[in-house]
């Protein structure tokens, strides 16, 4: 960091950042309040005072190689005690936003997601995927070979062509269609993360600096992990206490929701268990309690966000805190307009909730979503350079 | 005139309660005068009382021993009455312990000096000559554009002296002026030509241009000016003077170390300017736009090899030059590498808003290297940034942003005709810029009747030009109506008094004309002195430089001084306590001592003070005096001295310290402890450390011993 370089401000980069909440980013003067206010900042080269004045001279290069952006926690207390309204924990969280679109594989997809202007399409084509599969499983049935159970599925699958009796969902929209449609998406978000994250990664790994690395990313990983799953970098914010629970009630409901996903996937191809569960099954104990958490985690964030004036809400923010409070509240929608049996509306429901999983697992990458693939990343790699996650005795052991 | 005294002792305020004052009333028939007590002297009864007796028992010298005369000043002036204060509150009540025999003695002293004084003080007579009410201004640039109309707003004439072929000056020579109104965003139009309408249609103002300023002879009220227009002379007479000659840009060839003249596309601010002003910016090796601009500030500023002072419009000068590139292009990017961003007042708003433009970028760092590409592009290196290392950036083409200099620095411009010399003294405490360290009083020079504003004063924008020529305007006009009436002017405004010389006795030693800060005095051809009263501030440094004693005003004097002096009451040596009399100056030590009373401190009660107009009046023959009634040790206290001069009068407190040298050398060849006369420097905020300096003083005079005149 200390030798010579070339500035070529990015003036473009500079507009990006700005569109992507740090609209106040040429405000700062350099004072380093920021700096000294933070709790989580490493002692040396402290952030965000430096990112601060990349972000205003647009050095894209160091903004996207910083893992320091992501060791931020968006706490706010240097927003809180910025003399200059330069608002730094919104800056940060403008280049973690401008990081999605710059890493983002296919990069296309960085920009339909950086903008509310690409809402309807973002939205229209899981929505038109999941129609036209609905409209699709009937057809296939035809020419699939008969009295295979798995397939008999598809057979009234789609809008108002269900057998009497209770609300069953996979007469909607099959078992096995769920499992192709979400595992496709979830693949292709796999494979644009793993993109994204390793262009990150040798970023990060070109730019750190002189100082070595430590160890293997694995190793690193394993020992950064239980700060991650303590939550207990929220626990340090001074200004916006009340996040740690929102953001550990969100965390904690997506685990139990991944887990009983996880549980019912497995019952179902390894030992023929069939959906719906009933409800004194604990898998749907789990389901239920985890969609709590995300609905009171979600609210948590939500009120905070609409009552904090100190600091910008961006589009990425919205877009995240909608599709986490959306998830819960039409998974839960669409379970109890299934036990009331609502006919009118349940399958509008349950198809809604489709429609933020689609959201969820195909823009992973893209959205802020994937600030968990990110910030876990730039933890290790902070580790392994010896800059934060590490205790001094480990330090002294590489020498 | 028959003397009749009378003097009055308020007993408010706490003197009656610490003094015994039917002690102090049996003075009377020592004192030659009539004593009365009052407990509300400056009440209607109170003041009623002395009224009575100048109208029906024909008191006509007046001593009030009450509070400090900084104080009721209104209520205790009798008209055609000699009055003399004596401060028995603040410096004897309030600062002393009650009902203490010293205390009692400071008070009786206090009345007998005070009514020494009152018995030779004499009515002053004003100087009062025929006077011309009209202003000359030197300098049409926005300063002197704006004093001349707030002259003639105010209904006086006003004389424009302006060198260059046309009236503006650098505000016509701007594309765009600095914001003035809320939100200090937006750039506006100078506003020149308005201006210069303004005045070619007021018929209170005569324009001279391509014209300068020969010869300025005589005094405020009656200036004589030589006027050279066109080749030709005009003569013409003027009450005052506003001096508002504006700067020149610093000299850029000097900074050949940023590339100045070495590479085509490094210009200077002044440069910068000019181009946005007359079609656009663009690079001088090849006239392609220029886009990428890199503005270095403090070029040949704050630097003791150029200028060693900051310009202070530099910064906003810069920012404001900076969207011009901006607006010129959105992709045009402009870099200003400054030392601090130095934007006074509002324009902290105007750096903000630039600030906020995604296209400036801006930090602080040193230039270590300037080099040129093959296309004429430079490279510039920068270390010590806030990017956390040394950078480097390429660029169409580098802006200097180089300071002011005032016109004052190399020229007299004034070109008086004064025994002192035809510029403004001492400019190199300024660094040339014809400023004073008149404390409160930023338009006065040394030269009484002229005023300096704008940049040749300090460096300045032009929103604080016009405030700051609108000032000197009121006090270009309130120069010609107070010697109207034979007052003087700041700071002992309205002081009718003025030195009386007695020229028989002047053996042309020169010292009055040579010391007096104001160049009051001419001389003939001898060398005796030729007064101007219309120059003299009445700060008395004449009187005290004057060896034969001859200088004197009607109310303050070498004998009225004298007579104080003579006439304290010096405990004999068989008491052990050193006597101590005290030259305190009334412009700043004096209410030091005044605070020190409101504040109940306590200081040794064995020192008379004798308030005086400057120390630089202090003739040494005082010090003569005190030393031969026995007095142990003398103080003289006024305002600091030096570069940063505090002395109201600029050179009096440096003056007497000279002075005192010379009596200390004397002292010590009459075996005299040299140490017995000493020079103190006492703001007024530094009230609270009286009782330690004075205490001190008298701790070595205990250490010295009696003086051995005493008894004598």
């Amino acid at each position: 960091m200390s030798t010579e370089f070339m500035v070529e401000p990015d003036l473009n980069f500079i507009k990006d950042m700005q569109r992507a909440g740090g609209d106040s980013l040429k405000k700062c003067f350099q004072c380093a309040t920021c700096s000294v206010v933070c709790k989580l900042t490493p002692d040396d080269k402290p952030f965000p005072r430096k990112e601060m004045i990349w972000a205003q001279w647009g050095q894209k290069d160091k903004l996207m190689s910083d893992p320091d952006v992501w060791l931020c926690h968006q706490c706010n207390d240097c927003t809180a005690k910025c003399p200059r309204g330069a608002k730094p924990g919104d800056v940060l969280a403008a280049v973690r936003n401008a990081a999605f679109k710059n890493y983002a594989f296919p990069s296309f997809m960085g920009t339909w997601l950086s903008r509310p202007a690409y809402l309807p399409l973002v939205l229209g084509i899981p929505a038109l995927i999941l129609l036209f599969m609905i409209n699709l499983w009937p057809t296939i049935y035809n020419i699939l070979p008969k009295g295979v159970p798995m397939f008999e599925e598809f057979k009234h699958a789609g809008w108002g062509n269900f057998p009497a009796g209770p609300i069953v969902y996979k007469n909607f929209y099959p078992e096995l269609g769920i499992d192709i449609t979400f595992m496709t998406f979830a693949a292709l978000a796999i494979i644009s993360l793993i993109v994204g994250i390793g262009r990150f990664w040798k970023a990060m790994v070109a730019n750190h600096g002189t100082v070595g690395l430590m160890g293997a990313p694995i190793p690193n990983l394993i020992k950064a992990l239980p700060t991650i799953l303590k939550h207990n970098r929220f626990q340090s914010c001074g200004e916006n206490k009340e996040r740690y629970y929102g953001h550990l009630g969100v965390f904690y409901g997506f685990v139990g929701l991944f887990v009983t996903t996880m549980i019912v996937a497995t019952a179902y191809w390894f030992f023929g268990v069939h959906t719906p569960y009933k409800m004194s099954s604990p898998v749907k104990f789990i389901a239920n309690i985890s969609a709590a958490a995300l609905f009171i985690g979600s609210i948590i964030i939500l009120v905070k966000r609409f009552t904090n004036t100190k600091s910008a809400n961006s589009y990425y923010d919205w877009a995240l805190v909608t599709l986490v409070f959306g998830l819960a509240v039409t998974g839960w929608g669409a379970q109890f307009a299934r036990l009331a049996d609502m006919k009118s509306i349940a399958y509008q429901v349950y198809f809604l909730h489709l429609l933020f999983i689609a959201y969820l697992f195909l823009y992973l990458p893209f959205s802020k979503m994937a600030h968990l693939a990110y910030r876990t990343v730039a933890m290790v790699f902070a580790r392994q350079a010896q800059r934060d996650l590490v205790s001094p005795d480990e330090v002294l052991k590489i020498g | 005139m028959e003397r009749k005294v009378g003097v009055y002792i308020c007993t408010g305020c706490g003197i009656g309660e610490a003094l015994d004052v039917e002690k102090l009333s049996n003075m009377g028939p020592s004192l030659g005068a009539t004593v009365k007590t009052h407990e509300f002297l400056c009440g209607e009864q109170g003041l009623q009382l002395i009224k009575g007796d100048i109208d029906g028992e024909g008191v006509n010298t007046v001593v009030i021993a009450a509070c400090s005369p900084r104080v009721n000043y209104e209520e205790f002036d009798f008209p055609n009455t000699v009055v003399e204060r004596v401060n028995l509150r603040e410096h004897v009540a309030w600062s002393h312990t009650p009902n203490d025999e010293d205390t009692q003695r400071i008070a009786s002293d206090y009345i007998k000096m005070g009514t020494a004084k009152a018995k030779k003080i004499e009515l002053p007579e004003p100087h009062i000559e025929e006077v011309t009410r009209s202003v000359l201004v030197i300098g049409g640039g926005v300063s002197g554009m704006t004093a001349a109309l707030e002259v003639a707003r105010a209904g006086y004439e006003a004389v424009i002296v302006e060198k260059e072929a046309q009236l503006g000056g650098w505000m016509g020579k701007m594309k765009k002026r600095l914001p003035t109104q809320y939100p200090y965003a937006k750039l506006e139009d100078p506003g020149v030509d308005a201006k210069v309408a303004e005045i070619n249609s007021n018929p209170n103002i005569k324009v001279y241009t391509s014209a300068t300023v020969e010869q300025i002879a005589g005094q405020p009220g009656m200036f004589d000016v030589t006027i050279n227009a066109n080749g030709g002379t005009v003569e013409t007479r003027v009450g005052s003077v506003v001096l508002a000659t504006g700067w020149k840009p610093y000299d850029a060839s000097k900074l050949e170390s940023y590339g100045y003249g070495v590479y085509p596309n490094v210009v200077t601010n002044v440069a910068m300017e000019e181009m946005a002003k007359n079609g656009g910016i663009n690079r001088p090796s090849d006239g392609k736009a220029a886009k990428n601009v890199v503005f270095i500030q403090c070029a040949g500023q704050r630097d003791a090899d150029h200028l060693p002072y900051c310009s202070s419009v530099c910064c906003a000068t810069s920012l404001k030059q900076a969207t011009y590139v901006r607006e010129s292009d959105p992709n045009a990017l402009v870099y200003i590498i400054y030392k601090d961003m130095r934007t006074p007042g509002q324009y902290e708003l105007f750096y903000k808003s630039a600030q906020d433009d995604p296209g400036i970028f801006l930090t602080k760092g040193n230039i270590t290297s300037i080099t040129e590409d093959e296309a004429n592009n430079l490279i510039l290196e920068v270390e010590d940034t806030l990017l956390g290392g040394p950078i480097k950036i390429k660029a169409d083409m580098v802006v200097l942003a180089t300071g002011m200099v005032p016109t004052t620095a190399e020229e007299a411009i004034l070109n008086l005709k004064y025994r002192q010399g035809p510029g403004l003294p001492d400019l190199d405490l300024f660094n040339g810029f014809a400023d004073s360290n008149f404390i409160c009083f930023p338009y006065e020079t040394r030269r009484t009747g002229i005023y300096s504003a704008g940049c040749v004063k300090m460096p300045q924008t032009i929103a604080e030009s016009i405030d700051d020529a609108t000032g000197a305007a009121l006090k270009a006009i309130q120069v010609v109506e107070a010697v109207s009436r034979g007052m003087a002017v700041h700071p002992r405004a309205g002081d009718m008094t003025y030195p009386e010389f007695f020229l028989q006795r002047c053996t042309q030693c020169k010292r009055c004309t040579e010391e007096c800060p104001f160049g009051t005095l001419d001389e003939d051809e001898k060398g005796t002195p030729q007064p101007n009263p219309n120059r003299c501030r009445r700060c008395g440094i004449c009187m005290g430089a004057c060896p034969e004693r001859l200088i004197s005003f009607k109310n303050y004097s070498v004998d009225i001084l004298s007579s104080a002096v003579k006439i304290i009451d010096v405990p004999g040596e068989e008491e052990g306590k050193p006597m101590v009399v005290a030259f305190v100056c009334e412009n700043d030590a004096y209410p030091a001592f005044d605070m020190a009373g409101i504040n109940r401190i306590q200081y040794d009660p064995n020192v008379r003070m004798i308030p005086v107009r400057c120390l630089g009046s202090c003739n040494t023959v005082w010090i003569a005096d005190a030393l031969s009634k026995g007095v142990d040790g003398i103080l003289m206290i006024g305002c600091k001295y030096g570069d940063d001069y505090q002395c109201h009068f600029a050179k009096g407190s440096e003056l007497a310290n000279y002075r005192m040298g010379k009596v200390q050398e004397t002292l010590n060849r009459l075996v005299l402890e040299s140490d017995r006369v000493q020079l103190l420097q006492l703001s007024i905020d530094e009230y609270d450390k009286i009782p330690s300096i004075i205490g001190e003083f008298m701790e070595k005079l205990q250490e010295i011993g009696p003086n051995p005149y005493k008894g004598f």
